[in-house]
């Protein structure tokens, strides 16, 4: 054995570790010849007794009595309140549901009857136009109404009417991808952020007494601990993420944004 | 009607981590107390090794339970023990502790004011006792000044007196990993603990290059 192959083992061979019989006698034999490995494997020893001794020193430790305690009340009022949440979850989950359809149902009847009635909407904007108008002259409400009457419209005269109505449309549709909603909360628009994600249990009362975000630089390895998926070309950089710090002083939530 | 819970505390002790997991997750209290009682001792000495403080150490023998009461069911037997499954739990919850308080350069000022405390033992003198008091400060400190991943290596392989391949398991990393970093931590672990001078000494014999390869 040379020096190379005695400092691979000579760690295992302080501590004792299981090695091979061959090995071993070989380390030792080497040890005897070589002054300087004689000395690390001495080394090592005092090293491998000193965390001995450290072991042995907080092997009586543990955690407080009252921990106990404080956890069984946790997990009697858990088992209490669990099946309450779940039971008053459904309603609240039907009722969502069900506020949901209306809002999807209301949208396809403004869009059909946006789609049935451009004539409408067109009178509509030009009412101010006839302000001064006679009181005859006023669009009626019913679409069928209107319809004889806007039949003789010309390109030119709808144009206004495009140019009035496209506005937040138009914002929408350039954007390359729905805009999500922690986007539009996030106050630089062109950064796009997850949604925060808490760190360890969030209490809503520790933040309700109020708090601050601060904007932080870390490594993109931090979104694996999230799940979150990273590009392992970039997995060294850093990346932004703001931080929900609570009036404890605590961070309670994260959020990355790019 | 008294004999009840005694009667219960003797089951749950026969029982494995695995069997009282699945009790504890099905609602029965006793088994949580029985596992926790098991495993708290491991789960706090591995925060407190990590941390350096006593009160992270609470922390996050805590939240490691109450995550096993919340989550318990994510545990897979066949990723290894119910043990394992914990440490590595309390390691997450420690690094992300440290992370956030920023504790990273370590040695609390609970140790510094333990420090002066010194209790000597009896089949000891006293010469010996302070020796050895010493020793753990200084083990102490110089683990507790390792890097976290070279730190959680040393507490787990050296401390908790773990396998390669628990440590492996809890780290979510291969064993050869595992070995090269407690390798490492080890040499680091000795330049922090030889004593200035002898490193002098050393330099001055010329010792550096006179490492033999026959």
């Amino acid at each position: 054995m040379n020096c190379q192959k005695f400092e691979q083992v000579v760690g295992d061979l302080a501590r004792g570790r299981m090695m091979e019989a061959d090995v071993r006698d070989g380390a030792l034999a080497h040890s005897e010849e070589c002054g300087l490995c004689a000395a690390r494997l001495r080394d090592e020893g005092t090293l491998t007794r000193g965390l001995q001794l450290l072991a042995a020193d907080m092997e009586t430790l543990s955690a407080p009595p009252e921990m106990e305690l404080k956890l069984r009340e946790a997990f009697r009022q858990r088992q209490v309140v669990v099946p309450l949440a779940t039971r008053s979850a459904r309603p609240r989950y039907w009722w969502a549901a069900v506020a949901a359809v209306l809002l999807i149902a209301m949208t396809a009847a403004a869009m059909w009857w946006r789609s049935a009635t451009p004539q409408q909407q067109l009178a509509r904007e030009e009412t101010p136009k006839q302000v001064d108008a006679p009181k005859q002259d006023q669009v009626p409400n019913r679409p069928s109404e209107i319809a004889p009457k806007e039949a003789p419209l010309s390109a030119d005269n709808f144009e206004p009417r495009r140019q009035l109505q496209t506005p937040k449309p138009t914002r929408r549709s350039t954007t390359p991808r729905q805009v999500p909603e922690t986007q539009l909360a996030n106050h630089v628009s062109n950064e796009i952020a997850t949604d925060f994600m808490p760190l360890g249990d969030l209490n809503p009362a520790m933040i309700q007494d109020g708090g601050q975000i601060v904007r932080v630089r870390l490594g993109r390895s931090a979104l694996i601990r999230f799940g979150l998926p990273v590009n392992m070309d970039r997995y060294n950089e850093n990346m932004k993420a703001d931080v929900l710090v609570g009036s404890d002083g605590l961070a309670h939530a994260i959020r990355f944004v790019q | 009607m008294t004999s009840g819970p005694n009667l219960q505390m003797t089951q749950t002790n026969d029982l494995s981590d695995n069997d009282l997991l699945c009790l504890m997750l099905s609602g029965d209290e006793e088994a949580l107390a029985q596992l926790y009682r098991r495993r708290q001792g491991g789960v706090y000495r591995f925060a407190l090794q990590m941390s350096g403080s006593k009160s992270i150490a609470e922390d996050v023998t805590q939240e490691v339970f109450l995550f096993l009461m919340r989550e318990g069911q994510v545990f897979d037997p066949a990723r290894g023990s119910v043990g394992a499954f914990l440490l590595g739990v309390a390691r997450n919850y420690v690094l992300r502790r440290l992370r956030v308080e920023h504790l990273l350069s370590p040695l609390a000022d609970e140790h510094e004011e333990d420090q002066g405390v010194f209790q000597a033992s009896a089949d000891l003198c006293p010469l010996e006792d302070l020796t050895r008091a010493e020793t753990i400060e200084n083990v102490r400190k110089a683990v507790l000044s390792l890097p976290a991943k070279y730190r959680e290596v040393v507490v787990l392989c050296e401390l908790q007196d773990m396998s390669y391949v628990e440590t492996a398991e809890i780290l979510g990393c291969a064993i050869g990993t595992v070995r090269s970093r407690l390798h490492r931590a080890r040499a680091l672990l000795l330049s922090k603990l030889r004593p200035v001078e002898s490193v002098a000494d050393a330099e001055s014999a010329g010792v550096k290059s006179a490492r033999c390869f026959a």
